[in-house]
């Protein structure tokens, strides 16, 4: 992947994760924040985020394994994990 | 050889709360068993002849010319099932027994049965079956690894067929997708008796399961909420709905089994995918997700304006939500039942049904409760969704009861069901 394709899906993923904690700007959002003590994003919004990856980039991350991230940047390591396994 | 399956009757709500029957102006639905006995029966050789008694049909204690008396029971069943082993027992027989309740339970119903299976019953089926006609049936069977479903057969429903009359004459049947689940909500049994892991029914077998229910006239109710996880459990799901667009091979679905959180983050095309491959109806499961245990408490606005979106979103897509509300968490008070009524009425929901919450034996609530020392009933009939066997937080165990059933009473009051078809207005209480 090429780190402006890189970008512009790190960017999306940043999207969604700010449409799925109410209230929070998607330029607000840093690596480190905590999804759910730092962005509200409680267990509901969590599964709304992996169905958003799995619809927009056809991604299929199991539920146990999604339940166990907790940062942002966590999410975005495991989106591109299988990104990377598809594209494989 | 000969096998006697039996499946213990228990109390439903009706029963418990025999005035429900002047207040609900439904058709009383009384349910197919679970598929468990019917998947026993499908890997049972053909050399064993199999019986078949629905103690909720007939009695199931009268005598019997089987060697092995086999029983599949859940914790509603659990008090029947053990004056019926203890009947056999006097009789003589060998007695096996499998389902949710031992499973959770084995130190339980081990005295009463001479081999208990825990989990799956089916990859330890032939083991018990050649152990028997050894004389050599051991105390518990439990299987090392998950079964793989690939393997499995279709369910042999026509021993369920075969018993319709009078009373039992559901119009559908069970069908399952997948087994397992990776949450571990406070209320479901699901991870512990089908483990954590989600396996799935190939396409393949689930069109087989309800093309054999569409053949002998009937529908298929696909009860799973998990069936709706993002990402493959969803493409899943998907991949049927498709089939059945696609036509072909007859397959009718009654109702899908779905909770709140499910309803929002599946997209709109999925369910209206769902629509179109002829699905009418959720069965709305509440009580168990953190939006319907919050809703209905006065403490989480956020929580009730998403329930609210997940009913419109279900009517938006043309799927009638029949909505199942849960009242006894540890959040609800003196005002809850008041909320659900408003709810129910602001949000147009037209089919609905109430239960106590109920800790069931291997659930983490029961496992929380037990160590409060706030359980106060431990007979088992009496775990039916329809009596209050714990200590709530808030309220009285006669509050819940008295509320429980006020739900029952103003929802139906005044609703007009003389229009709607026998389907529309059958329900399960």
């Amino acid at each position: 992947m090429t780190q402006a394709s890189l970008t512009e899906v790190n960017g999306r993923i940043v999207a969604m994760i700010a449409q799925c904690a109410s209230g929070v700007r998607a330029q607000d959002i840093k690596p480190t924040h905590r999804l759910r003590e730092d962005l509200g994003l409680d267990s509901v919004g969590s599964m709304e985020l992996l169905s958003m990856l799995a619809e927009e980039l056809d991604l299929d991350v199991p539920v146990e394994e999604a339940a166990q991230v907790s940062t942002v940047e966590a999410t975005l390591a495991l989106a591109h994990r299988y990104l990377a396994q598809k594209q494989a | 050889m000969k096998v006697l399956f039996v499946y213990p009757r228990f109390q439903r709500h009706a029963e418990a709360h025999p005035e429900l029957k002047k207040w609900v102006p439904m058709n009383e639905y009384l349910g197919s068993p679970s598929l468990g006995i019917a998947m026993m029966a499908a890997m049972t050789p053909d050399d064993i002849v199999t019986e078949f008694r629905d103690d909720r049909l007939s009695p199931a204690d009268t005598p019997t010319d089987a060697d092995l008396v086999a029983f599949s029971f859940f914790t509603p069943a659990a008090t029947r099932a053990l004056e019926l082993a203890r009947y056999f027992r006097a009789q003589g027989k060998k007695l096996v027994c499998g389902g949710i309740f031992p499973t959770m339970m084995p130190d339980e119903v081990a005295p009463y049965f001479d081999a208990v299976v825990i989990g799956e019953g089916e990859p330890v089926w032939a083991q018990v079956l050649a152990d028997f006609k050894k004389g050599a049936l051991q105390p518990r069977y439990q299987a090392t690894e998950s079964q793989c479903l690939d393997e499995l057969p279709l369910p042999k429903v026509s021993l369920y067929l075969q018993k319709e009359a009078g009373a039992f004459q559901p119009d559908d049947y069970p069908v399952q997708l997948s087994r397992g689940c990776p949450m571990t909500c406070q209320a479901c049994v699901l991870p512990y008796s089908m483990t954590r892991k989600m396996r799935d029914f190939s396409l393949d077998h689930v069109t087989g399961q309800l093309s054999q229910l569409a053949k002998a006239g009937k529908r298929a109710c696909l009860t799973e909420d998990t069936s709706w996880f993002p990402g493959h459990a969803t493409k899943h799901l998907k991949g049927l709905f498709s089939r059945m667009e696609a036509g072909g091979t007859p397959m009718n679905i009654s109702y899908i089994g779905i909770s709140m959180p499910m309803i929002l983050t599946t997209s709109t095309a999925t369910l209206q995918q769902a629509k179109r491959a002829g699905v009418n109806m959720f069965y709305l499961v509440g009580g168990f997700d953190p939006i319907t245990m919050r809703a209905f408490t006065g403490k989480d606005p956020q929580a009730l304006e998403r329930a609210h979106l997940a009913i419109k979103k279900s009517f938006d897509c043309g799927i009638e939500p029949y909505t199942s509300f849960l009242l006894g968490n540890e959040d609800d008070d003196e005002g809850t039942v008041d909320r659900m009524l408003e709810f129910c009425a602001s949000s147009g929901i037209r089919k609905a049904e109430f239960a106590i919450f109920t800790p069931y034996p291997g659930t983490p609530a029961w496992t929380r409760l037990v160590k409060e020392d706030r359980i106060i009933d431990r007979t088992w009939s009496r775990y039916n969704d329809a009596n209050c066997v714990y200590l709530p937080k808030h309220l009285t165990p006669q509050q819940v009861t008295d509320g429980y059933l006020r739900l029952w009473r103003e929802f139906y009051a005044g609703k007009d069901w003389s229009q709607a078809s026998v389907a529309e207005k059958t329900i399960q209480f």
